[in-house]
């Protein structure tokens, strides 16, 4: 497999439209005003952002899952909410089977969908950001799992910074097993996480060049550099290889689903690693729940919960080669 | 938005493709690469010879030095073929001349220079090592100390280099001497071209943990050169001549290198049945796929520009990678077993890979460079 190209044009256009994303969905939101999020999701329908890679006919903008990728890279910074690949997921799934009322109705607000976590081995299960969606998504093995949401209730509303409901009952409405929809999902999930790993690299970096301890900024120490340095080497090849995935996933070359399970897992580990390391050089602060680092800690592991996670990727990845 | 794979292209790529294919397979000698002394010489010298004759040496170097300057995308296709057909490893003793010297030369050189010095690299005639690192100066390069007293038109060399590669095979030496009496740090040091055979030169090969001898002490005892012929890039302006080998070092030189390690990580995976080991081949995988993405698009970045920062990041991700796929290959395989046994297999690999996070900057110096360079961290107070 064999593929370049120059995408200096590709991120151009992509920062067009996420550009407002720092500004609409400021980190600091999660601590200041967690139950926001519900309101906020008008914002994220209004910027037309579920519909970047959904075709112009069913309502989107009709770009490809490149497109999609890097905006999903500027979105993860931001801890979007999980309900945004859920129902960008959901859409995709519902196009599958032609339901053009809900595609549009996802699209336009009048649906949303949440992520029904990851069946465990441990029987757990359960969904995330449930409340007010109508579908719940689940990344099954066999693909796309959609069902109808709730009503369940709630089992942990104090350590990921969202609510975590309990498994939900009920068939699903259908199973979308094409390997497209499953690899876009899986694209869209690491792109997020690629974005949470760089920009837990970035702030970092920046409290090491302000923060001073002996007489000196704490970056100016080897071991915390070299932290910084280990940051920016996880969020470099996470950026990179998410972005080869969806560039090899939209040219219909061979080997998208395996280049999307690899860059999911290095999107995995990079998130979780980065964002372990932005605490401990954030030292005291960052143990604090008044600081925005435990925030992406929280999230990657939420998203992690949702696809599977450390141990499915690997399954997978081994089950390819 | 510029792609290199555009239909019209496609087909031009494709058909290069199995232009490298075709000559690969013909052409791949049937022995394995010798890994030091004289032998190591004759092979590294024959197969250049014959990639010059077939038209596939300096695919990176500029058509009118002898190279091809093909797009990178070509560049890519034909490292891809070459680890595929299991050609001989670029880093091998013509290592220095196709990627360091020559390109040096080619940037700073004089006409007379790149005459007489780039055919004899690029047609296989000649060997080159490096001479950069001394007993005192290894990680701390800028501190060296070998002597270079300027008399007339000739430059006198005194002292001593070590960790230089190939040095004992070697027909010449990129080398830094300090040619500025009580000059210190970067200035002051001039990059010399030194042909290995005059009177003055000992050189004594250092046997490595992984078996060969193929780095060596060399020893200068009032060598004499004379400055148009050996200086490149102006006297006492040398650290600015090295920067650019180092450049190129980190810029495409490691594609054969990266796209290797890649297959070779590809293979241990398909091999592996033991489920205990299989969640670190699929982070080995995931890892390698990273690898490639980073060097492509590294590689297409530097087509358009000078090589950026993150040369760096990729360089040290090579080196880790490459030491924690060749540890888990013993794990697989086990002392013992075939896939160890021999000049190219795992265990060497394996215990030469201890060099990848040492030579040419050891793990911790790539970390403060990504640290200061590339993140803009203060140096910290000395």
């Amino acid at each position: 497999m064999t593929i370049f190209r120059s995408l200096g044009d590709t991120h151009e256009l992509v920062d067009s439209f996420t550009r407002p994303a720092r500004t609409v969905l400021p980190v600091s939101r999660l601590r200041d005003d967690p139950n926001g999020e519900q309101t906020r999701w008008q914002t994220i329908v209004e910027m037309g952002w579920l519909g970047i890679s959904v075709p112009e006919e069913a309502g989107g903008i009709g770009l490809s899952a490149l497109e999609e990728v890097l905006a999903a890279q500027s979105f993860g910074r931001q801890l979007i909410s999980t309900n945004y690949p859920a129902t960008v997921i959901a859409a995709h799934a519902f196009h599958q089977v032609g339901d053009s009322d809900t595609v549009a109705a996802l699209l336009t607000g009048g649906a949303r969908a949440a992520f029904a976590l990851h069946a465990h081995a441990q029987g757990a299960g359960g969904a995330i950001d449930a409340e007010g969606a109508t579908h719940l998504v689940a990344l099954t093995g066999e693909g796309v799992e959609i069902r109808a949401n709730g009503p369940f209730e709630i089992k942990d509303d104090v350590h990921w910074g969202r609510p975590v409901f309990g498994a939900p009952a009920g068939e699903p409405l259908f199973v979308d097993a094409s390997p497209d929809t499953a690899v876009r999902g899986r694209l869209l999930i690491a792109a997020l996480l690629a974005g949470i790993a760089a920009e837990c690299c970035e702030r970092g970096v920046e409290y090491a060049k302000v923060r001073e301890q002996f007489g000196q900024p704490i970056g100016a120490f080897q071991a915390v550099k070299h932290h910084c340095a280990n940051m920016a080497i996880m969020a470099h090849a996470a950026k990179e290889l998410t972005t080869f995935a969806a560039l090899v996933f939209t040219e219909g070359q061979d080997g998208a689903g395996s280049q999307a399970d690899a860059a999911l897992n290095l999107a995995l580990r990079a998130a979780r690693e980065n964002a372990g390391t932005n605490i401990q050089v954030h030292g005291g602060m960052g143990f604090s729940a008044e600081c925005d680092a435990h925030l992406f800690l929280k999230a990657a592991r939420l998203l992690d919960a949702a696809c599977g996670g450390l141990s499915e990727s690997r399954r997978r990845l081994m089950h390819y080669s | 938005m510029t792609s290199a794979t555009d239909t019209s292209d496609d087909a031009a790529l494709a058909a290069f493709r199995a232009e490298a294919r075709t000559w690969l397979e013909a052409n791949i000698p049937d022995h394995a690469a010798p890994l030091d002394g004289p032998q190591s010489r004759r092979y590294v010298l024959e197969w250049q010879r014959k990639m010059y004759d077939g038209g596939w040496a300096g695919l990176t170097w500029p058509s009118e030095f002898g190279g091809r300057s093909l797009p990178v995308a070509q560049q890519i296709i034909w490292f891809e073929e070459y680890a595929r057909a299991g050609a001989p490893s670029t880093h091998n003793a013509s290592f220095v001349g196709v990627n360091h010297a020559g390109p040096t030369i080619i940037t700073c050189g004089s006409d007379a220079q790149k005459a007489f010095h780039l055919p004899k690299i690029l047609s296989g005639e000649a060997i080159w090592c490096q001479g950069f690192s001394e007993p005192g100066s290894g990680s701390d390069l800028a501190s060296l100390r070998t002597q270079g007293r300027v008399e007339g038109e000739e430059i006198i060399i005194d002292g001593q280099k070590i960790w230089s590669s190939y040095a004992d095979i070697a027909d010449y030496q990129e080398l830094l001497i300090r040619t500025e009496p009580g000059s210190e740090r970067h200035r002051g040091i001039t990059w010399v071209i030194c042909p290995m055979n005059l009177p003055g030169i000992t050189v004594r090969p250092i046997e490595t943990m992984a078996g060969p001898a193929k780095f060596c002490e060399v020893f200068y005892d009032q060598v004499r050169l004379p400055i148009d012929q050996a200086v490149v890039g102006g006297l006492n302006n040398g650290w600015k001549t090295a920067m650019a080998t180092l450049g190129f070092e980190r810029g495409t030189a490691s594609l054969a290198l990266q796209i290797g390690l890649v297959d070779k990580i590809e293979k241990l995976a398909r091999d592996c049945a033991d489920p205990m080991l299989a969640p670190r081949l699929a982070d080995l995988l995931a890892d390698a796929a990273a690898l490639r993405a980073m060097s492509y698009s590294f590689a297409v970045a530097s087509e358009t520009g000078t090589p950026g920062s993150e040369g760096s990041l990729i360089r040290l991700y090579f080196a880790e990678l490459a030491k924690r796929a060749s540890d888990a290959a013993i794990d697989l395989y086990g002392i013992g077993s075939p896939a160890l046994a021999g000049d190219h297999g795992w265990a060497f690999e394996y215990l030469d890979a201890f060099s990848e996070t040492i030579a040419g900057g050891t793990a911790e110096i790539q970390r403060n460079i990504i640290g200061e360079r590339v993140l803009g961290l203060p140096r910290g107070k000395s």
